[in-house]
């Protein structure tokens, strides 16, 4: 966990949201494709969003939201969707506020 | 888009991200993981390439939803495979030993299963989802 990161009382759900919207229409515009995804659009497994792509995302999950994802983490499951983003970060950020497995 | 254009396809997928050397053939049969040696964000841009290559959208998790049709809810979440879970693995993996596919094998193994020929299936089931929307 980043030592930066935010406090557990600052994780608000919709400014997560809009953290990930932003960062994947970045993603996407950068890529061409200027579009704001629906939730449940798939990203990866379409081919809007490539490793590049995603490694960069990852790293403003850090910055913004001091989150580490570990390799093994990095999963369609865990990535392939924004609604899946959201639900994979928001458990992190929780799991870090309960003393969890973010790290 | 025949069947051995998409081998070709996911083959040339594989190839590319895991830069594999022209003297090591990669095969239907090939382990990702275990021969290949792809990692997480390998499996990332594979599934990222074929989906750019063929316009289409691999559901990976197709595997999930069928063992969790014939698991408990806390059976999957002891992550044990049982015995009809096995029937659904043997289908995805004609390709592995018996005694790989063994009951109480931890779901978190099933990775080490996947082959290019794995993928292939995948890409074609993608495809004939495609064709009937």
């Amino acid at each position: 966990v980043n030592p930066s990161a935010p406090p557990v009382a600052d994780v608000d759900p919709d400014r997560v949201r809009g953290l990930l919207a932003a960062a994947v229409s970045a993603a996407l515009a950068a890529g061409g494709i200027p579009v704001q995804p629906s939730p449940e659009e798939p990203l990866i497994s379409s081919g809007a969003i490539d490793s590049m792509a995603l490694t960069a995302l990852l790293q403003q999950f850090g910055e913004r939201l001091g989150l580490e994802v570990e390799p093994l983490d990095v999963t369609l499951e865990n990535f392939d969707t924004l609604a899946r983003m959201e639900a994979f970060v928001l458990s992190r950020l929780r799991g870090r506020g309960q003393g969890g497995t973010a790290a | 888009m025949t069947e051995q254009q998409v081998r070709q396809v996911v083959l040339e997928c594989v190839q590319e991200t895991l830069g594999c050397p022209d003297d090591e053939p990669v095969g239907l049969e090939s382990r990702l993981v275990a021969e290949l040696g792809a990692e997480s964000m390998d499996f990332v841009d594979i599934v990222s390439r074929i989906g750019r290559r063929l316009q289409v959208s691999l559901r990976l998790e197709q595997l999930d939803d069928e063992l969790k049709a014939v698991m408990t809810e806390s059976e999957f979440e002891q992550g044990l495979l049982t015995p009809p879970a096995l029937e659904v693995l043997r289908r995805y993996f004609p390709g592995a030993a018996d005694g790989e596919l063994r009951e109480g094998m931890p779901l978190h193994e099933i990775p080490f299963l996947m082959t290019v020929g794995t993928l292939v299936g995948f890409s074609l089931a993608a495809l004939r989802r495609s064709a009937q929307a």
